[in-house]
């Protein structure tokens, strides 16, 4: 137990955690303001506005003695047993206001055309820490701004030379691109001349970077900030299942913000996958059901389309024909689970298979050393690997778990395809919802042709849905929420951040229509209930409620305290002040 | 382990630095070239393009464009400033533009360390000092390659004087014997040297003022495989330039040192880093580093011992800011030269994270006349009550700038004197004890703001000196002329004493001063944090509007507050010392120099200048009370 003074108050912690005082204030409820910091990054202590008093307190007299006529950052000082400090003194508080006078001094304040106005650690800060009239006169910045790489721009004009981004090219990717040129007051970030940032996870400066110095090409003059909702979901472009903030707006996404999660993704997302939010947006989604009608597609109603396709299986079933189904890797558990339930439900004889696993090139992990290359004082960070699987889809160890119970197998697609193409199958039942294309034209005229009926349920206009006898429109990643199990066999809960797309309906709620569970919407996390509860596999997530950073379905880990982390800057407006042990989902950022 | 650092090379001496590959691609082509750089990338395989790029866009020095070819560079600071320099580099402009063709570039440059020849210039590398207009011009015109002409090459710097001039500091008289540490080497006692070192009470000659002995143990005892001695020879302080004088005649001082701290501490090498435009005092270190050798004193076995202890010289790529103790460090493992965030301090966590002792040459160079004469001589060489003695350079309105070997205690009096006394028969008017670090006193203190402590002392010297015949002591006033040069009455007061004076006579301008004070600070922050960065720039514009007569003498005052509060956050926030003292110079201007500053200020409603007081505020007290914080500096 180490005891702590801030502002006067005891408190006491466990020992264990090395924790600087910044994330030691942020335990107890109170905000230290911060740039340069970083939990995943060296010390540097250079943007000095989390400077503090420190001093300590003498256990046996209990005097306490405050390093004099000096401010010391928080962001370097380690939360030992007795120390004291004062956030909030008249010399502190000016302190933060003469440092925000500093940072905006030849800040261009160009807010109304930056893309970071919203979640802007100056705008953030200069209303809290600041003050209203600026004493400084002032030329203002107005460098030009330049291309650190294709996807990356940066905006010289607003940096406040925090240098995360150059210690995450250096300490976590440690490909280095960024330095700084110069010194003193000259001092810009830069790239040597013609070797652009050029690595896997580019995409994370923009998220470190607290100003709208390095702004996202992609997102540039997009969106303001502030009219997007957050949702937490998951990346579903590879297995490792990257905890994402998926941001809407207009019934679109914007973007994906990777979200805090230190058994997986740590604070990072990969490019490709940052890129993926777009498939979403895709204007070529599949928008209608369809029902093949004296040998043409029809579009129909959903009701129509789910009564032909609920009555063809079972017309297969009752006619002792055999039903096959595939799972695509791309579902979320609850649907796998209603749809094995489903067809072993038609026919215990209904062979269920696995859809096919996309896989490109081979696992990349990026793996930071906790002191090689680092800048500064590294003893408050727990380096993390972070892994870019070849991999790409998030649930083929869910389904699979889901298949093992239902039919004590896995079998694979090909497989299934071999013997669908034998004519072992009367009716075939897919389900897709994957990105790339995944059969070939020819493939799918012959898989077409060796069964009777075939349900092609998917988000995509495929060739398989153009020869299918029913088409249902199932959901994107983003239209649906579930559980999915990333390739360390870690279970998630992705939010649906759009609604379903006009014509289609969620796998989820299409599937169980099928099973006659009523019309209503389903909840995925009585489904998950429901799952836990049969399969026991899926054990862990009893009551459908699983842990904010996720839940080990094999060994799982005793839950701890869950503290999310995110940047005060990069909250959603009015939840800032959320408090781990408050309800709010959100808010709650301690590292 | 605390910090990441680059692993320690080892002993072999091909290893060589991006610093020192820098020098010597700069000394083949003239700058950087690109594809230099790249080549030298791909030739030491583990030092990716950015690293190099970020070390050498950090030095001035380095120049990553093709340069014209003949680059004039003029000093910027202080005495140079005073001393007509904005007037010389005009002129050498005029020049340029007249007879350059394009081929010449004049420019500015930081402190040269030539005060005593102020103004001082550059042309390519090499420095020259102490020359009339017409003589600097004639050079130009040498150093353009014109046809027929030999350009640069054909200009020869000056061979400076060598000669050990009698001074105490060297118990050889010029002669290399190393006596002091062939003694320590038959009979190590380390106990006494440490003591030695105490009863002298021999203190950093940097400025900082911490005691030789409490620093030279704590390297002593560190725990650590390995450890380093460092000689601080950045001497970049405008004003400073002592070490200069100190590094071209008693090389063999600061090598003996070094030497009894190795053995002392146990180091496996010692180095002696020194600005790069002291090319002479390079020069010298090496030669008789090379004859230390030859004499088996230090390489491979020093005095048969079997024992390794080579010393090697570090040149600087330059840069105020590497007088910072772990900026000094940092630039010699390979980076930018930006200070550390302490602790941990150098004795434990210096070079390659292992103990080191960091010290100034003069600091090193007392060490062996202290150990032969005794603790106690070099104790009692000090005068009024203080202990000591110490080399100043001093520069500025007097007649013969230059460095001294003088009691500590001595008066600021007795030192002018010694240097013939003030320019043409001025009176002082501002004196800088500092260089720009400390900001500018006036020639009179009212008496009733002088501290308590000192304020005492000084009755009872008066009394007695009085008593003796002396004239009667003024009751008002305290002239600094009777300011004892001795680091604790000058922390008594709550003043700064450095190594480089600076003395003003009646005619020079201290707000103009002062801005150019605050200009150098601003363009040698190291940017690393933002107080500094961005303080010393805006420091330096609130200066230039002064100037410019932006203010009357209201709208002035609400800008003296700005920049008391902007001084204070400075001091309580930055890094490093130099952030902590950007704000001196105006400060202490615009509280004693109300004139200056009036001259300045376009006529107001209200007249408001009151009388100089330059402990008008506790924020002066503040400015340089909290010494522990200085020492971090080590000039
Ligand atoms: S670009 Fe952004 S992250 Fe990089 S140093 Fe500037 S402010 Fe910091
Ligand atoms: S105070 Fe100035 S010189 Fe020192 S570290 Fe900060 S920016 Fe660099
Ligand atoms: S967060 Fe501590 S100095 Fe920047």
């Amino acid at each position: 137990m180490a005891t702590i003074i801030i502002n006067g108050e005891e408190h006491t912690l466990p020992e264990g955690e090395k924790l600087n005082a910044i994330q030691l204030a942020l335990r107890v409820g109170v905000d230290i303001p911060y740039y340069c910091w970083h939990p995943a990054l060296s010390v540097v202590a250079n943007c000095r506005m989390c400077e503090i008093e420190v001093g300590s307190k003498d256990p046996k007299t209990g005097e306490i003695k405050m390093i004099p006529n000096k401010l010391v950052p928080a962001c370097q000082t380690p939360a030992k047993d007795m120390t004291v400090l004062v956030t909030n003194s008249p010399k502190v508080k000016a302190h933060q206001r003469m440092v925000m006078e500093y940072l905006l001094i030849n800040h261009p304040l160009d807010c109304p055309v930056c893309d970071q106005a919203g979640e802007c650690g100056l705008q953030d800060y200069s209303y809290e820490y600041g003050q209203a009239i600026h004493r400084f006169v002032e030329e203002r910045n107005v460098n030009p701004r330049k291309d650190v790489s294709d996807l990356i721009q940066l905006n010289q004009d607003r940096c406040i030379m925090c240098t995360r981004c150059v210690r995450f090219t250096r300490e976590i990717t440690q490909t280095g691109e960024l330095q700084v040129m110069r010194r003193g007051s000259h001092a810009e970030i830069d790239i040597f001349p013609g070797h652009p940032v050029d690595n896997p996870l580019a995409g994370n400066v923009v998220d470190l970077c607290p100003v709208g110095a390095l702004l996202d090409k992609d997102f540039l003059h997009k969106q303001r900030v502030w009219f997007l909702s957050k949702h937490d979901s998951l990346c579903t472009r590879c297995s490792t299942g990257c905890n994402v903030s998926a941001e809407e707006n207009r019934g679109a996404l914007w973007r994906f913000k990777p979200r805090f999660n230190p058994h997986v993704n740590d604070y990072w997302i990969c490019d490709e996958g940052r890129a993926s939010y777009k498939t979403a947006n895709d204007l070529a989604l599949l928008a209608a059901m369809y029902v093949r009608q004296d040998g043409d597609l029809r579009l129909v109603p959903i009701d129509q389309a789910l009564n032909a396709a609920g009555r063809g299986l079972a017309r297969a079933a009752e006619s002792g024909g055999t039903i096959a189904g595939v799972m695509s890797p791309f579902l979320t558990v609850e649907e796998a689970y209603l749809m094995a339930s489903y067809l072993k439900g038609l026919s215990p004889a209904s062979v269920l298979a696995l859809g096919p696993v996309p896989t490109r090139g081979e696992d990349l992990t990026i793996q930071p050393d906790q002191h090689k290359g680092r800048t500064g004082d590294t003893s408050f960070i727990v380096a993390r690997p972070f892994t870019i699987r070849a991999e790409k889809c998030p649930n083929r160890r869910g389904v699979e778990a889901v298949l093992e119970h239902f039919q004590g197998e896995v079998i694979g697609f090909d497989d299934l395809l071999r013997r669908a193409k034998a004519g072992e199958f009367q009716a075939l039942y897919i389900v897709s919802d994957a990105i790339d294309p995944w059969i070939g034209e020819a493939e799918a005229r012959e898989l077409r042709d060796k069964v009777e009926f075939l349900v092609m349920q998917d988000t995509q206009v495929t060739t398989l849905a153009e020869l299918a006898d029913v088409v249902l429109a199932g959901a994107t990643f983003a239209e649906k929420a579930g559980c999915y199990v990333n390739a360390d066999g870690r279970l998630q809960y992705a939010e649906a951040a759009l609604p379903p797309r006009d014509g289609s309906l969620p796998d989820l709620d299409l599937l169980a229509i099928l099973l006659g569970r009523g019309r209503g919407p389903v909840h995925s996390r009585d489904i998950l209930a429901e799952l836990a509860q049969m399969v026991p596999a899926f054990a862990v997530a009893e009551g459908g409620k699983i842990p904010a950073f996720g839940i080990v379905l094999e060994q799982p880990e005793p839950v701890g305290p869950g503290v999310p982390f995110a940047d005060p800057w990069t909250q959603p407006r009015g939840l800032k002040g959320d408090r781990p042990g408050e309800t709010s989902p959100k808010g709650s950022r301690n590292a | 382990m605390y910090w990441n650092h680059p692993s320690v090379p080892g002993q072999a001496d091909d290893a060589r630095s991006i610093v020192e590959e820098l020098h010597e691609i700069q000394k083949r082509c003239g700058y950087l070239p690109k594809a230099e750089l790249e080549a030298l990338s791909e030739r030491r395989r583990d030092t990716p393009l950015h690293r190099l790029h970020e070390v050498a866009s950090f030095f001035p020095h380095f120049r990553l464009q093709k340069p014209p070819a003949v680059e004039v560079r003029v000093c910027r600071d202080m005495s140079c400033h005073l001393r007509g320099a904005p007037g010389l580099r005009r002129n050498l402009e005029e020049l340029a533009a007249e007879i350059g063709q394009g081929q010449i570039w004049v420019g500015g440059v930081s402190c040269l360390g030539r005060c005593d020849g102020a103004p001082a210039i550059m042309i390519g590398e090499h420095v020259y000092q102490g020359k009339s207009n017409d003589s600097y011009r004639d050079l130009m015109r040498r150093a353009l390659p014109l046809p027929g002409l030999e350009g640069e090459a054909a200009l020869q710097p000056g061979h400076s004087d060598r000669s050990p001039l009698g001074w105490k500091i060297d118990p050889y008289g010029g002669r290399e014997e190393y006596t002091a540490f062939r003694r320590f080497v038959a009979e190590p006692n380390g106990d006494k040297l440490i003591e030695e070192l105490k009863i002298g009470d021999l203190r950093g000659m940097g400025g900082a003022g911490v005691w030789a002995h409490q620093k030279w143990n704590d390297v002593r005892q560190a725990r650590g495989d390995r450890k380093f001695i460092v000689v601080n020879g950045d001497e970049s302080e405008p004003g400073t330039f002592k070490d200069r004088e100190l590094l071209l005649r008693t090389p063999h001082l600061v090598i003996e040192g070094v030497l009894l701290a190795g053995w002392l501490c146990g180091a496996e090498r010692g180095y002696i880093y020194i600005r790069h435009e002291y090319e002479e005092q390079i020069e010298a270190c090496r030669a008789a580093i090379a004859r230390a050798e030859a004499m088996g004193l230090c390489g491979r076995d020093v005095l048969g011992t079997g024992q390794a202890f080579p010393i090697e010289v570090f040149v600087s790529p330059g840069g105020y800011i590497c007088g910072e103790q772990s900026a000094l460090i940092e630039a010699m493992e390979d980076h930018r030269a930006e200070p550390r965030n302490k602790p941990p301090q150098l004795e434990t966590n210096g070079l390659y994270d292992k103990p080191t002792l960091l010290s100034n040459v003069e600091t090193f160079a007392w060490v062996p006349s202290i150990l032969l004469h005794g603790g106690a001589w070099y104790r009692d060489l000090g005068v009024n009550g203080a202990k000591g003695a110490r080399f100043f350079s001093l520069s500025g309105d007097v007649n013969r700038p230059g460095v001294f070997e003088v009691p500590s205690g001595i008066t600021l009096r007795e030192l002018i004197d010694l240097a013939g006394g003030l320019r043409a028969r001025q009176r002082l008017k501002a004196f800088a004890a500092s260089g720009p670090s400390g900001g500018f006193l006036p020639a009179r203190l009212p008496k009733r703001k002088l501290p308590e402590a000192f304020a005492a002392r000084l009755a009872a010297r008066e009394r007695k000196h009085h008593e003796g015949g002396g004239p009667p002591p003024s009751e008002t006033d305290y002239d600094i002329l009777d300011l004892e040069l001795d680091l604790q009455t000058m922390r008594d007061m709550g003043l700064m004493l450095g190594a480089g004076l600076v003395v003003y006579g009646q005619f020079a301008d201290i707000l103009d001063q002062a801005v150019n004070a605050t200009e150098f600070f601003r363009n040698e922050s190291c940017g690393k944090c933002v107080p500094c960065r961005l303080g010393s720039q805006k420091m330096t514009e609130l200066g230039n509007d002064i100037r410019d007569q932006r203010y009357d003498e209201q709208s002035f005052l609400p800008v003296e507050g700005l920049m008391t509060e902007l001084q204070r956050a400075m001091e309580m926030s930055s890094i490093c010392g130099l952030g902590m003292v950007v704000g001196n110079p105006l400060i202490t201007a615009i509280r004693s120099f109300r004139q200056d500053v009036g001259r300045y200020l376009r006529p107001g409603d209200v007249m408001t200048m009151p009388d100089a007081d330059i402990f008008a505020t506790s924020d002066m007290k503040l400015l340089t009370s909290d010494m522990k914080l200085l020492q971090e500096r080590s000039r």
